[in-house]
């Protein structure tokens, strides 16, 4: 995962108080850092209105992973997380980082599987939900921090771009 | 996820020893990867002063070269994300004890924790061991535990030259990689494919100055286990939250992992930016960064060098430049001839996959817990650099659902 946005704001500040601020004989780093820090704190400021619908999303596409692995293999021990997950989806106006933590667990539990049944006759069927949903919730960061002109794959701008307005919509 | 400290901020023994004995890897690998969890729930970055970085080097030295020396013109070097870098000049009379000369220097120390956390060992054996093989910075002391230095760190030689044209050789372009242009392209090639031939091709002596390396046998894939299980390691030690992508990746590494048909040295990151030229003469003058060197298999490199990251499109807006110099075709034949090894298109294959995972092991994983932790000198940057991380994995994502 990326790091979230009270990370982003505390490295920004850390940047410009520890290094730049110090190095007065630093030249052309301090001035990098600097202008980093001041890049980063506008993003983090334009992206905070859709942090709800990143984290929502994110945490569907987890969710559809899971389901869809537990009903391609037998006793995956994936319900309890599965249940719990969709409880914080179904409450509502939860925050992104409700919506984060019941993510993380559930993600958990998937991997274990992928860890434990690799030997399983449908290991590759589950692999596969794995990737694309896996693919799906990278979107979000991808679409989210476009901006900062990090897309390696160009065919996907725009894709992306129709994805992040979305975002910003909801 | 909730940013709250975890046992990975702040391991136990316990928790160090179960990641050694699920991911065994080289020994020295195994070395620096516990030194940085011990240290772990230790300070993060401490700002330094020039002059309080001077007076440890001037330590290092001191405990290395018995005759007189001044430390002269020290700065700050900007440039890559990971490692701290000083230049100096050295007043001394050198190893032989000659005249008195003033020999263009650079420290290069790690922060408390980096983007890749690497040993400066193997990095001074590795720029030692191919001396007057191909053109590399002269590697002077070492530091390898930080006993003098803050952490560890090495000295060598402060080589001239850029990495890019100083000026834009041509407009037409389109990619991120490197613009050499039309005129230089075809020089800098034909240097570049020659160094990295002799990088593979090392001979025994060379080998044998690499005593911080495992020496993998040929016609197994322990070497190669290792080096998968390296970056898995680095992913339980690291990572804030589980991707389902990593563990489908590292499943297929093992079971796919090839016999080795030759031993090369692999540079890791062999590519456009870490190499110095000079534009008057058009040479290369120094090939840089070697700190992910193993020995193992030349395929690693050339599926990085021909990475979309590095290359761009020729004037022509349809060519793909790999790192900016030949078409990757016409690359991979010119390196079979000069090296006289064989390209594998399976091998090619799998390390595509490799690349992508350490990458993104490396972005998603080691860049938030550094940022994290304020581990180093340029968290910020390590943070921005982090959102590479999504780019790659979703091709990782896409080039493991056609192998699988």
């Amino acid at each position: 995962m990326n790091p979230g946005i009270d990370l982003r704001l505390r490295v920004a500040t850390n940047a410009m108080s520890n290094v730049a601020a110090q190095q007065k004989d630093g030249g052309t780093v301090a001035a990098e850092q600097l202008h980093l820090a001041m890049a980063t704190v506008n993003q983090v400021r334009e992206i905070l209105p859709a942090a709800q619908a990143i984290a929502r999303g994110e945490l569907n596409a987890t969710l559809t992973m899971a389901r869809e692995i537990a009903a391609a293999m037998s006793d995956t021990g994936l319900e309890p997380a599965i249940e719990t997950a969709a409880a914080v989806e179904a409450k509502g106006p939860s925050t992104p980082i409700e919506m984060d933590d019941a993510r993380a667990d559930l993600l958990a539990a998937v991997c274990d599987v992928l860890d434990t049944r690799k030997g399983d006759p449908n290991y590759k069927v589950i692999a596969r939900i794995a990737l694309v949903q896996n693919r799906k919730t990278l979107d979000f960061g991808r679409a989210a921090w476009l901006g900062s002109g990090f897309e390696t794959e160009p065919s996907e701008v725009a894709r992306l771009e129709k994805m992040r307005a979305s975002l910003f919509n909801n | 996820m909730t940013e709250q400290i975890d046992l990975r901020s702040a391991p136990t023994e316990a928790f160090i020893d179960d990641i050694r004995a699920r991911f065994p890897t080289e020994a020295e690998i195994d070395w620096v990867m516990s030194r940085k969890m011990r240290l772990r729930s230790g300070r993060g970055y401490k700002p330094f002063t020039l002059e309080e970085i001077v007076d440890k080097l001037r330590e290092l030295i001191a405990s290395n070269y018995k005759g007189d020396f001044t430390i002269r013109n020290a700065r700050w070097l900007q440039g890559g994300a990971s490692k701290i870098q000083i230049a100096f000049d050295l007043e001394w009379n050198g190893f032989e004890g000659g005249d008195k000369r003033l020999t263009p220097m650079a420290l290069r120390m790690q922060p408390p924790e980096s983007i890749v956390e690497t040993s400066r060992r193997r990095e001074f054996e590795a720029i030692s061991a191919m001396e007057g093989t191909i053109p590399v910075p002269p590697c002077y002391w070492l530091d390898p535990d930080g006993s003098h230095l803050p952490e560890p760190a090495i000295v060598y030689g402060f080589v001239n030259g850029v990495t890019r044209p100083s000026k834009n050789p041509s407009k037409q372009v389109t990619g991120i990689g490197t613009n050499y242009g039309p005129e230089l392209r075809p020089i800098i090639a034909e240097q570049f494919i020659e160094a990295m031939a002799r990088v593979h091709t090392p001979t025994p002596e060379q080998i044998a100055k690499l005593p911080s390396f495992d020496v993998p046998k040929t016609g197994s894939t322990e070497a190669m286990v290792k080096q998968v299980n390296w970056w898995r390691r680095v992913w339980e030690e690291d990572r804030p939250v589980n991707e389902p992508l990593i563990n489908v990746a590292y499943n297929w590494l093992i079971e796919n992992a090839v016999p080795l048909d030759h031993v090369s040295l692999v540079h890791g990151d062999f590519r456009a930016g870490n190499f110095l030229y000079d534009e008057d003469t058009q040479k290369i003058t120094a090939w840089l960064d070697w700190e992910l060197a193993v020995l193992g298999d030349r395929h690693q490199d050339l599926c990085w060098t021909t990475g979309a990251h590095f290359g761009h499109y020729a004037e022509d807006g349809k060519t793909f430049l790999a790192c900016g110099i030949l078409p990757t075709d016409e690359f991979l034949e010119r390196y079979e001839k000069v090296s006289g090894l064989t390209v594998d298109p399976f091998r090619l294959k799998y390390f595509r996959v490799f690349n992508d995972f350490m990458s993104v092991i490396t972005m998603h994983a080691t860049g938030w817990r550094t940022a994290r932790l304020g581990k180093t000198h340029q968290d910020v940057t390590v943070a921005w650099l982090s959102m590479i991380g999504n780019g790659i994995a979703a091709s990782l994502c896409s080039t493991l659902e056609e192998v699988l």
